[in-house]
């Protein structure tokens, strides 16, 4: 499928979220001038990971039980979650944040 | 650094270099003769050992969660269970020996066990960096008792006309409870 | 360490042996108290249900809690609540505690979280309280339970009283400004300052082995205890080349309603020296220059022509404004109590008076506060008589002050009486026994 932009960069905090609405709903996180994409609810208990903790390393904390993703691959980097997230293809280009739902 | 490591609320002189074995001893000799003068009352002798420009301080503590554990200790501008000048010593000192101190009437009878003793020197601060840790034993009236844990991170200066030879210049106290057990911190670390 | 005796469950037929103990140890009349309410442990548990389970009670300072997530682990009697700023700026405050089998839900004291994951089956609260998740729901039949009714227990009210958060326990409750009854003009002028007040980050907390009531009386009603108690401290504070005279007779009101108290008195230049001596020349200089400003919002009476000094809101909160002082009396059974400190200032003084308001503070009335200390001596010391039985059926004389109900001068508003007397400490007691005497729901 194709890129579409869904926002621009100065929307999303530095390590900040933002939520894309529609099928499937998805959340983009920020890390410097990199942005990444992941499924929105937690593969654990659904947690909302908008709601997560972003770290530098490229990482988000899910907001309830704590289970560390890598966001560029959405692996699972210790429990209780254990399912990878599903990530999503994003490019920046000129400010522009574009996302590939595939 | 694991976030399981505690972070110190107090920056060590990147230049502190480990002090000899005669220094050392010097330096250790001199913090039980400040613990003596403590127990023993002579409160005179104690502020003789405290430069004029002393810093005398013990941040409060903290239970925090695994990602705010940095943030064990207030920061600079935050609550303190001492924030001392030498000004404020005297003061302390002033007030107990008015005599009429009823916090210390009867006066605690205390005991500091000072250990683990440390030293390196710092030219940049022009100071020894002493650390040690205290044990402090406090008994008043009859039944009364606490204890008194933690450590503490001390600038001592050479300083040939007090009468120790050293003086003390600034003092961090870092106490092992965040909820202090005690009616009142009126003795000193 | 103080003696914490394990909790104990009262029946109704307790309950009503204990009203009747309750009505003959307080006498608001002649003024005398029977000292067993500090030290007995069911009349303790009975003012845990009736005392803490009902009034409101402050549990943080909204400054400590700036931002979504921001958290304080409060108190309120003996138990523990979460105090959390929301993602839409309110405040919600709610029991510490897990629905499914009790665990402490948040082992810290403060900080900023997302939500509460409790650490022994992993149930999680959001940050209202509610229950969002529980855990391997589909493999033990947790979508079962209906999630919306397991929540935390939340507080029946909270006010936000510029910037102090209060709570209470009780759907009846008076509004919080109808609580304050006749003091309320005191309180407003104490509180509501030009930019609002913050306090100092953190908390300090000690504890003192005596029952909590005692911090609370005497910030309500006694400054009779100050030249005997804080001689020494006052001694040691004279200016280098003054010397100390006979305190001249206090000026002013001590207020009284529905449990409050606190003393009022004239500005005149000695409140400024008075200020000057325990806060330092500078923080006198920043007062003075807020005055304007604070007349505007509480009136040229209160703002230029009153300086207050000491006062407790009931129960359990304390306050001396010309020290900057405020804490809470938190019970810890009826033997020991924690104070929990903090200093007091203006949101918007430049930054070297709020360190200079700091240092005064943790100076004068903080764990290792010079007037602190005897304060909390002749407490727990009374606290050590009581343990004899002869002690415990001796009773208290509560008869000072000359128990006026109006200022001639029209000035102070409210029940008050000369600054000197005990008129607030008889009000504290004989509606703290009103509320002993008074079931709440759920007992
Ligand atoms: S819901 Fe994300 S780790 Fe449990
Ligand atoms: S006690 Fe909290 S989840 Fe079981
Ligand atoms: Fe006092």
């Amino acid at each position: 499928m194709a890129f579409e932009t869904v926002a621009s960069l100065d929307d999303i905090e530095d390590e900040g979220t933002f939520v894309v609405d529609g099928e499937p709903k998805i959340v983009l996180f920020r890390v410097g001038t990199d942005v990444f994409a992941t499924q929105f609810f937690c593969t654990h208990e659904d947690a909302p990971m908008d709601d997560g903790w972003v770290g530098d390393d490229c990482t988000v904390e899910c907001p309830w039980h704590a289970s560390k993703f890598d966001l560029r691959t959405g692996e699972a980097l210790g429990p209780p979650a254990f399912e990878p997230l599903q990530t999503y293809p994003v490019r920046v280009e000129d400010g522009a944040v574009m996302l590939d739902r595939g | 650094m694991s976030s399981f490591e505690m972070t110190m609320p107090y920056q060590r002189p990147s230049d502190a270099q480990a002090s000899d074995m005669e220094t050392t001893f010097r330096l250790s000799q001199f913090l039980y003769a400040e613990a003596q003068a403590i127990d023993e009352r002579r409160f005179d002798d104690w502020l003789a050992m405290l430069a004029e420009d002393l810093h005398y301080e013990a941040p409060a503590r903290y239970n925090r969660l695994p990602r705010e554990r940095t943030k064990e200790w207030a920061s600079e501008d935050e609550a303190k269970h001492f924030e001392d000048t030498k000004e404020y010593m005297q003061l302390r000192v002033k007030r107990l020996q008015t005599d009429k101190s009823w916090s210390e009437d009867p006066p605690s009878r205390t005991r500091h066990l000072i250990t683990n003793v440390q030293v390196a020197h710092s030219v940049s601060a022009n100071a020894y960096i002493v650390d040690s840790n205290f044990s402090v034993y406090r008994a008043r009236a009859a039944d009364d008792e606490e204890f008194f844990f933690g450590t503490r991170h001390d600038h001592i200066r050479e300083n040939s006309s007090a009468p120790a030879g050293f003086e003390i210049a600034r003092r961090t106290i870092l106490f092992d409870q965040t909820l202090i057990l005690s009616a009142n911190l009126g003795i000193f670390f | 360490m103080a003696l914490h005796p394990a909790p104990i469950t009262l029946t109704p037929g307790v309950r009503s042996a204990l009203e009747e103990k309750v009505a003959s140890l307080i006498d608001s009349e002649t003024g005398t108290i029977g000292p067993e309410i500090y030290a007995d442990p069911y009349l303790h548990e009975l003012e845990q249900e009736r005392v803490f389970g009902r009034c409101w009670l402050l549990v943080a300072h909204e400054s400590l809690i700036p931002k979504a997530g921001d958290f304080f682990a409060s108190r309120m009697g003996e138990d523990p609540v979460l105090v959390v700023r929301q993602k839409d700026g309110s405040i919600a405050v709610f029991l510490n505690q897990c629905r499914h089998r009790g665990a402490r839900l948040c082992r810290a004291d403060l900080g900023k979280t997302k939500a509460f994951q409790c650490t022994y089956h992993g149930w999680t609260y959001d940050l209202g309280g509610n229950l969002v998740s529980i855990s391997k729901s589909d493999a033990v039949g947790g979508d079962r339970i209906d999630k919306s009714e397991w929540g935390a227990i939340k507080v029946a009210k909270i006010h936000n009283f510029y910037g102090l958060i209060f709570a209470t326990w009780d759907e009846d409750a008076p509004s919080f400004e109808d609580s304050l009854g006749e003091t309320r003009w005191y309180w407003e002028a104490m509180f509501n300052r030009p930019g609002g007040t913050e306090v100092i980050g953190g908390v300090q907390k000690w504890e003192v082995p005596a029952n909590w009531k005692f911090g609370a009386e005497q910030f309500a009603s006694d400054i009779y205890h100050f030249d005997y108690t804080h001689v020494a401290s006052a001694l040691a504070m004279m200016p280098e080349g003054m010397e100390y005279q006979e305190p001249p007779p206090l000026e002013g009101r001590q207020f009284r309603d529905r449990g409050h108290g606190g003393v009022a008195t004239p500005m005149v230049e000695m409140s400024d020296m008075q200020t000057a001596m325990a806060m330092g020349m500078e923080v006198m200089r920043y007062n003075q220059s807020t005055r304007d400003a604070h007349a505007k919002l509480v009136g040229e009476q209160a703002a230029k022509q009153t300086q207050f000094v000491h006062a407790n809101m009931f129960p359990n909160m304390g306050i001396l404004p010309l020290n900057q002082t405020l804490r809470i009396w938190q019970p810890k059974g009826p033997n020991a109590m924690e104070v929990w400190a903090w200093t007091l200032v203006d949101r918007d003084a430049p930054e070297d008076i709020k360190k200079q308001c700091r240092i005064k503070t943790q100076m004068t009335f903080a764990s290792s506060g010079v007037f602190e200390q005897d304060d909390a001596e002749n407490w727990t010391e009374i606290q050590r008589v009581l343990r004899g039985t002869k002690a415990r059926k001796t009773l208290f004389n509560n008869m000072i002050g000359a128990n006026e109900s109006k200022d001639p001068s029209g000035k102070y508003p409210g029940r008050t009486d000369r600054a000197q007397s005990e008129a607030a400490s008889r009000e504290f007691y004989s509606w703290w026994r009103d509320l002993m005497l008074q079931p709440v729901q759920g007992e």
